[in-house]
Formats: C-alpha cells, sequence, structure tokens
C-alpha cells in the first residue's frame, strides 16, 4: 500500500535530491570500522544507493551508512556506539520485504545481517535449528533435508529472504495455511536491544513469565536485532497431492474455497487466480496450459501421510465440481505437482510484464466474506480506471490485489493510491485486517487507525518504549507519527525531514517493476 | 470500597463474607468478590481500583487462584465469569468470538456441534473458563500436535490494570498488523490486565481419534519407544508417559493418541506398533479412551502442587531422573510427562501435600531448577502450597529479561494494583 497523500507529502518534502543525509561523523565511522573491520563498513553514497529501498520500490531514502556485523558481539557493540552517538540504525537482511520496512529513514544506518548468515546446528532429535538471522529462507530446508525435515514456512520469496527477515515480519507463504506463520515456528532468541545489551528470550523449557518471543516476533526490527534464532523443524511429508480446478465464475471459486475449509479439509495450501493474472502467465514465458478463458483457477494441495492423501483430494475434487468447477486436475508427481504450481509461482513476474509497475497490495478477510472482497476490489479499481489482478493465498482469506500502473504518470499514482486505500478500508469493513504477512512498515502505518483505537496503539508505543526508550530501534515504521509524537520527544527527528520519494519521476526507471522475490511474502 | 463496587456493576455483582470465600486466594479472603456484566463496567472498576490502590486478583471460574506467590495484598477478586457471551460464530470460518468468562466445557460443547474443536486439552477443574485458559497459557497432552494457546488466539480484548481497553490482534487467521500484544497477555496470568473477550481459530475435529497402549515394568524400554516413535514419523497428536496413576495407568505407561483421517490414522497406527516393538502396543476402545483422558485429567486438575519440569525431548531420561529425586515422587504421587516435548509434570494430591512442607522438598526442587538452568530448561510450580510458594519461586526467574517483563508490566499496571507480588516482583 501506498499510504496517505498526506504521508506522501511528508516523505516526498524536499523532493529529489534535495536533502541528502548528512554524512556521518567521521569518528564514529572510525569507531565503528575498528568493531566490525575495514570493509564492515560502506560510507560511499554510490554503493549505498543498493540500500535506498526494500521490495517495496515506491519508497526511497539513502542511508547514511551500512555496518555489517559478523556475530552477536559485534552488532552489540555496533548499537552500542551508535545509540552512544544518538545515531539510529535498521536491520537488513535481504531487502526483499514489502512495505517499505528496511528503508532508513531519520538518519538511520543500516545494520546489514548479511555476514551473519550461519546456520548454527540442526538438532535433529529435538526437530530444532538454531541460525543466524543472514541465513537464507530456503538454504534452512535444504540443510535439514537429510534429516527428513523442513523448516515450514516459505515466503514466495524463500529463495532470497531470510530468518531474519522472516522474523522481523512474522512471514507468512502458501503453506502457512496448513503449517502456520514465522510465529508458530519460532522458539527462542538471542536479540541485541537497541542500547547493546543482549538478552536470551525462550529457551529448551516451558515459558517462564511473559511471552517475550511471541512479541518479538512481527515487531518489525523495532525492538533491537534477533542475532540468533532458534526454529521447529518439521518432518517433510511423506507424500503431496495437488489439485488444479478452473472456474468460468470467480465467485464460484471463492465459494469452493470456503466450501473446503467449512468441510473440515486441511489442505496444505489453498491458492487462487483470477482472470487478468491467468492470461498474464499464459502470455508469458512461464505458460502452464491454464484456459485463458477461465475466470479463475485454484490450486490445492494436500500432504502428508501417503495413506490418507487421495480420499481428500477426492473430496476437494467434489465439492470444486459441485460449486462449478469446469475442469479439475490432479497430480502426485513432482514434475507433475511443479506444473500445476507453475502459473501460481510465476504470477507476480508474468503481471509484472503487463505494466511499468505492481503494487502489491496485502489484506486479510474472513474467508467467509472473499466473493464479497474480491468484488469490491474490482468494483474500487474499475472506478479509478486501473486494472487490478487478484492471486492469493484464498485458504487464509488474504488477499493480495495487485495493481498494475506507470509510476512515471503522477495522476495515475494519485489513483492508485486512493483506490489502495478504498480496498485496504473495504476488507476492514468486512472484518479483516490490513496485512496478514507484508507488515505495516512505512507503507501502512497511517493505516492502523483503521483497526485500532488509540489506546491500543498508545499501548503499543509504550511497549516499543520498554525495548527502546531513546528511539533508536528503525524509526518512523509500524506506529502512526500522531500516536508516538510524545515518546518520540525531543531531539528525534520524525519522518517529515525524509528524503526522496521514487513517485518524484527523476528517480523512477521504466522497470521499476516489485519483483516477484518479495519480502515477507509475495 | 463495597458501596463504590455496587454503584459500578450493581449490588447482585459484588459477593463479600461468607460468598466470598471460594475466592481466596491461597486461604486468603477478598473484601470483595466482583463479576460485572460488561466489559466497561470492568473497566470502570479497574478505574477505580488503580485510583484507590486496591489490590485486584483478576480470575475466571477462579479454578486458577492457587498458581503463583500467595500476593502480598488482596482486595478484590474480580472475575470475567459473567462475560459468556458467544459473540459471533461462523463455522465456515472456523473462527470464534467468545467472552472470556465462557467455560471451556459449554465452549467445547458448543462447536462440537458443528464437528469443530479449540484443539487444546489442558488439564482443568469445572468452570474453567477460556479466558484462564489464556491467562495462564494452558494446554494438555495434544500440545504435541497442536501447540500452545500462542498457535490458537488471533485477538482479544483487555482492560488494563488503570481500566484502559484495549482490542488486540483480530478476527481472521493471519494478521500482523502492529505489535503481536495477543502473544504478550497469553500466559500474563493477570498481570496485564482482565482478558474480557477472545477471538479463537477452531478446527475440524479429526474424523479417527485412536488412542494406544504400551506398558512396561520400568520406564526405561518406554522411553527408547518415544524414541522410535519420533525416529519412524508417527507423529501422534498426544505422547503421555505414565507412571503408575490409579484409573489410569496400572503400571507405567506410554499413552500414544493418533488423530487424522482413516487412513492416515491407520498408516500411523502401523508405523506406531512397529516402532515400539518388542513392547506391545494395544489399542483402547472409545470408552476406555474416553475414561483414561479424563481419569488423567481429573488427576491433573485435582493436583494441590504441580512441578513441571521441561528441558529438550531428547533429555526426556534425565528429566524424569531429576523429577524422580522430589520426595515421594512415583511412590507417594505420580508422574506424568508430555514425551513428545520433554516436560515432566508431578502430580501431588492434596493428601500427600503435607509433605511437601518439609525441607527436603525445597532444597530438592531448588537443585532439580539449578540442574535443569544449565541446560536452559526450566522448572514451574504450577500450583502448590502457599509455604512452599513463598519459600521455592514459582517461575524461577533466573537467566530471564525481567527488567523488560517489569517495564511491561509497569505499562498495563502502572499503579501496580494486579496480582502484586505473585509472579514477578
Amino acid at each position: 500500500m501506498i499510504g496517505s497523500r498526506e504521508e506522501i507529502g511528508r516523505v516526498a518534502r524536499g523532493g529529489a535530491g534535495g536533502s541528502e543525509p548528512a554524512p556521518l561523523d567521521a569518528a564514529l565511522v572510525a569507531e565503528l570500522r575498528g568493531i566490525v573491520g575495514e570493509d564492515g563498513v560502506t560510507t560511499d553514497p554510490g554503493r549505498l544507493l543498493v540500500y535506498e529501498s526494500d521490495g517495496l520500490t515506491a519508497y526511497r531514502c539513502r542511508p547514511r551508512a551500512v555496518v555489517r556485523p559478523r556475530g552477536t558481539a559485534e552488532v552489540s557493540a555496533v548499537l552500542r556506539v551508535l545509540d552512544r552517538a544518538g545515531v539510529p540504525f535498521v536491520a537488513r537482511g535481504a531487502g526483499t520485504g514489502l512495505s517499505g520496512g528496511a528503508l532508513a529513514l531519520e538518519g538511520a544506518v543500516v545494520v546489514s545481517l548479511a555476514r551473519m548468515d550461519r546456520i548454527l546446528s540442526i538438532d535433529a532429535a529435538n526437530r530444532r535449528a538454531r541460525v543466524e538471522p543472514g541465513v537464507v529462507n530456503v538454504r534452512l530446508s535444504r540443510a535439514a533435508a537429510p534429516y527428513g525435515l523442513t523448516y515450514a514456512p516459505d515466503p514466495s520469496s524463500q529463495a532470497a529472504c531470510t530468518i531474519g527477515g522472516n522474523v522481523a515480519e512474522n512471514a507468512g507463504g502458501p503453506h502457512c495455511l496448513k503449517y502456520g506463520v514465522t510465529l508458530n515456528h519460532v522458539t527462542g532468541l538471542t536479540v541485541v536491544l537497541p542500547d547493546g545489551r543482549v538478552v536470551e528470550l525462550g529457551g529448551a523449557g516451558e515459558t517462564v513469565g511473559y511471552d517475550l518471543v511471541g512479541l518479538f516476533v512481527g515487531s518489525e526490527g523495532t525492538f533491537g536485532i534477533a542475532t540468533e534464532i532458534e526454529v521447529r523443524l518439521v518432518p517433510v511429508p511423506e507424500a503431496a497431492e495437488t489439485l488444479l480446478a478452473i472456474f468460468d465464475d470467480v465467485n464460484a471459486a471463492s465459494r469452493a474455497v470456503s466450501a473446503i475449509i467449512a468441510d473440515g479439509l486441511l489442505p496444505a495450501a489453498l491458492e487462487m487466480m483470477d482472470r487478468e493474472t491467468i492470461q498474464a502467465v499464459e502470455a508469458s514465458a512461464y505458460a502452464a496450459g491454464y484456459p485463458v478463458d477461465a475466470a479463475a483457477a485454484l490450486v490445492v494441495e494436500f500432504d502428508g501421510a501417503a495413506a490418507g492423501l487421495s480420499a481428500e483430494v477426492n473430496r476437494a475434487r467434489e465439492i470444486c465440481e459441485r460449486l462449478g468447477a469446469r475442469e479439475v486436475r490432479t497430480a502426485r508427481e513432482a514434475a507433475e505437482r511443479e506444473r500445476l504450481w507453475q502459473g501460481r509461482k510465476k504470477a507476480f513476474g508474468a503481471l509484472g510484464r503487463l505494466a511499468p509497475d505492481i503494487l502489491v497490495q496485502d489484506a486479510v478477510v474472513p474467508r467467509t466474506r472473499l466473493p464479497e472482497a474480491l468484488a469490491r476490489t474490482y468494483e474500487i479499481c474499475g472506478r479509478y480506471g486501473l486494472r487490478v489482478a487478484n492471486v492469493f493465498h484464498a485458504g487464509d482469506g488474504n488477499l493480495h490485489p495487485t495493481i498494475l500502473f506507470d509510476r512515471r504518470d503522477p495522476e495515475q499514482v494519485e489513483r492508485v493510491k486512493r483506490a489502495s486505500r478504498e480496498v485496504m478500508a473495504a476488507c476492514v469493513a468486512v472484518g479483516g485486517t490490513i496485512t496478514g504477512e507484508h507488515g505495516v512498515g512505512l507503507d501502512k502505518r497511517d493505516y492502523m487507525e483503521l483497526i485500532f483505537p488509540d489506546a491500543t496503539l498508545e499501548a503499543m508505543c509504550a511497549v516499543r518504549r520498554v525495548f527502546d526508550p531513546r528511539g533508536r530501534a528503525n524509526p518512523g515504521k509500524v506506529l502512526p507519527v500522531r500516536v508516538c509524537r510524545e515518546w518520540a520527544g525531543p531531539g528525534t527527528v520524525m519522518v517529515d525531514a525524509v528524503g526522496e520519494t521514487a513517485f518524484a519521476p527523476e528517480s523512477g526507471e521504466a522497470e521499476g517493476v516489485v519483483q516477484p522475490a518479495g519480502g515477507a511474502d509475495d | 470500597m463495597i458501596d463504590a463496587l455496587r454503584g459500578i456493576v450493581g449490588a447482585d455483582a459484588v459477593r463479600t463474607g461468607p460468598a466470598a470465600a471460594r475466592w481466596a486466594v491461597h486461604g486468603r479472603v477478598p473484601t470483595a468478590v466482583v463479576a460485572p456484566c460488561t466489559t466497561g463496567e470492568a473497566a470502570a472498576v479497574l478505574a477505580l481500583a488503580s485510583h484507590e490502590g486496591w489490590a485486584v486478583e483478576l480470575a475466571g471460574g477462579g479454578t486458577w487462584l492457587d498458581s503463583g506467590r500467595p500476593p502480598s495484598r488482596l482486595d478484590i477478586v474480580l472475575t470475567a465469569e459473567r462475560l459468556t457471551e458467544i459473540a459471533a460464530y461462523e463455522p465456515a470460518d472456523l473462527t470464534i468470538s467468545v467472552g472470556a468468562g465462557l467455560p471451556i466445557e459449554a465452549f467445547q460443547s458448543h462447536v462440537g456441534r458443528h464437528g469443530q474443536w479449540l484443539a487444546l486439552d489442558p488439564a482443568r477443574k469445572p468452570g474453567a473458563t477460556i479466558g484462564g485458559l489464556v491467562a495462564t497459557g494452558s494446554a494438555g497432552p495434544q500440545r504435541l500436535a497442536y501447540g500452545t494457546p500462542r498457535d490458537h488466539v488471533l485477538g482479544l480484548e483487555l482492560v488494563t490494570g488503570n481500566g484502559h481497553v484495549l482490542t488486540m490482534g483480530g478476527r481472521v487467521v493471519k494478521n500482523v498488523a502492529g505489535y503481536d500484544l495477543v502473544r504478550l497477555v497469553i500466559g500474563s496470568r493477570g498481570t496485564l490486565g482482565l482478558i474480557t473477550a477472545v477471538h479463537l481459530r477452531l478446527r475440524p475435529l479429526p474424523k479417527r481419534d485412536e488412542t494406544w497402549v504400551i506398558e512396561a515394568a520400568e520406564p526405561d524400554p518406554l522411553m527408547d519407544a518415544v524414541d522410535a516413535v519420533r525416529e519412524a514419523f508417527v507423529e501422534p497428536a498426544a505422547l503421555e508417559l505414565l507412571s503408575p496413576i490409579p484409573r489410569v495407568a496400572a503400571g507405567w505407561t506410554l499413552l500414544a493418541r493418533l488423530h487424522g483421517s482413516d487412513g492416515a490414522v491407520a498408516d500411523a497406527a502401523d508405523r506406531l506398533v512397529r516402532a515400539v516393538s518388542p513392547l506391545s502396543a494395544r489399542r483402547l476402545d472409545a470408552a476406555e479412551a474416553e475414561a483414561v483422558w479424563s481419569a488423567l485429567n481429573e488427576w491433573e486438575a485435582a493436583a494441590a502442587l504441580a512441578p513441571r519440569l521441561a528441558d529438550r525431548p531428547s533429555n526426556l531420561r534425565d528429566t524424569l531422573a531429576l523429577a524422580r529425586t522430589l520426595p515421594g515422587a512415583v511412590t507417594r504421587w505420580p508422574l506424568a510427562a508430555h514425551a513428545g516435548d520433554g516436560i515432566v509434570r508431578g502430580l501431588v494430591p492434596s493428601e500427600a501435600c503435607g509433605d511437601a512442607l518439609r525441607p527436603d522438598w525445597a532444597r530438592t526442587l531448588s537443585e532439580a531448577r539449578a540442574a535443569l538452568a544449565e541446560r536452559r530448561g526450566t522448572l514451574i510450580l504450577a500450583c502448590g502450597p502457599a509455604r512452599l510458594l513463598g519459600e521455592v519461586d514459582p517461575l524461577g526467574v533466573e537467566g530471564i529479561p525481567l527488567e523488560l517483563m517489569r517495564g511491561l508490566r509497569d505499562t498495563f499496571d502502572p499503579a501496580g494494583v494486579l496480582a502484586p507480588g505473585r509472579f514477578i516482583r
């Protein structure tokens, strides 16, 4: 989501190149180099460009420096030094997030965790792994595979995104329908607090006192930096079977989603693509053989013991056929299943070819309200003259309306912003929420008020203050500026002072597409 | 105090004197037991208590009041027992919103009529509520497959110590908007505020539910079986290792519960039988299974002292050995282990509790806790006699970030009126 008009105005104030962040004090840079080594600090403006945005390229803000520590002790030392100097920081993994969460606002220094990418242990007997935050998601599953185990949360960006980023955003993924999101898989954390103190959260036994692991997951880098992460591993399913159902009516497909859930089936994944998405896929190099005149396609996957699988797949097939599927294909062999999945997996890449820019939205509605929410999405985007495609985690009610546009056209950008806000409000109106897996970041900060009363937002501010009393960790994110203004206090620069945004035409490039390798998830 | 409280909630919602005796906390009877009918009333009561500095114990059905240290002060018990509304239930969504005071049994039978359940089976006394389950973070044998309340609560409404009404999380199954205050509140034991409403994720009832029994003269072969079950990927819903327990287990026993479709359960049973060989596994019929599980629950709910020793599942042998160092373990009171999760519980009924005042209890508990702490394991006293809990910290807070926890507690309860002295001091 692109954020409110007011906010864009603030972020953009000063125009492109109007407010370069001040360089870091030379003595501070020297001190940081003393901790992480000469090659561990980057201050060269050209090399900092890579860090000016995350997977949501709509926002850009170049950091003052990037520091790359190599372990908990170095992270602690770095944060201590920054704290003393009064310089805020933002932790960064692979930078694939889709909410602007990794942007270095308010003169922040980026603490890159790229050099902390060791898998510290795989404890097969206890089905646990301990990793550093920079470990790429898919690498962990590969390392666990020889033990017959896997790391379940599988954001679509899993080939690029890191476990640390997944923890920060509480990332989801297609298979979270059955296996749960990152929260359900994190059992322990080593955290460096913003003042450099190191705390251990969780452990081998039961939770003692408050569940700080649960609170930390999804805190979007505002409570500190997780430097070691212990996660649960689960058995690789013995077998899996995938079903592709083609519908002539998008509402019928939505009703089938609801009926499958209501029937008591628990698919490992239940994904949906609409006509626009199917056509984009079939027109691309990734053509998966979906009928181009179809209104919607469902990809339903079941996994587990080979024994019970066929009964479940047959039941899902019956439901789809009863609700009007014109064609149902199933596959059990890996290569065949891969083909059925292909359209879903390549959808964002294919959509990216239809327009200079795409904006991947993220909202959740109750599953029974999917038909209504989808209809509202089409109606709103139609009214604003925008093309929208829907490709999403239907089984969770997690919509990803994807708006096609060209950011070089300011008038179009304005329509995208307005439509996005209306879509979000429509999802909230049917009992939903503003983000299911991408996080709030900078982008949705001002939408928090759509779902939470002031008392809750103020409590969130107060909780943040417990971890970060001086406002050093990822400033300007998650909470609306209004509710936190008081605790930001004097001396902390608010988001108003931030540099430029991609909506300023100068920074735009024609191929500035939001890549499918996006952040917490697609 | 009583007049002021009656002014807020009405005369019939404030109990005093003998009527308050059932709500005693470690034998200490509150001046008033207040049962508001609305969130607004609860907020007014807590705002007033914060203003006046009245110490408040929060409750649902009042079945978990003897957990934690004896309170350093106690004026009011504030209970959610009258907040029992089923506000929204859409079976097709597998989500539900209920008042926190709804008893667990009533809840499960309501959703059970739609073929669904809240996939948690905590030990509970009659009258235990959904709010109490969330506040204590309780889970039972089936935590092995389904996790703990942190995996099931989608959102909740909390009245903070100073009377603010906070809505947290949401009603949908996936939600990352803002900080996850819900996880903070789960297991916070009435130190952050009164839970007034809860939004939960439901699951379809398993199509098939079988319980298998494996017996042995000694625990060792059963622990070998636990390892074998894990290595064979049997993936039971529950795996309980029990010392002899009247009405539950004649000798050392392993109970394995299998959930799933007919085909999946048949397959799992087959793996189980092969994995535990040469021990033999016997399937209980439905009535036997029901009787065993409910008798185990009764034992657990009736425990007047309940030490819980937890470490990595692979250390189960050591954890069990530590539990057996506690006075009277196995001989005078039984042990039960969530074997797949590495958690060993002592179930000490009140008649065996007199022993707990002997000094060797405090000493052995402390020694076991220290041994577990070396491996970042834990020893928690879920409940116990006041004198013992006064002597041995029920949580064991070594190595946890107490400063953060105190800061969080003070944020929600700035006047320090909630459960003073009981959990985090």
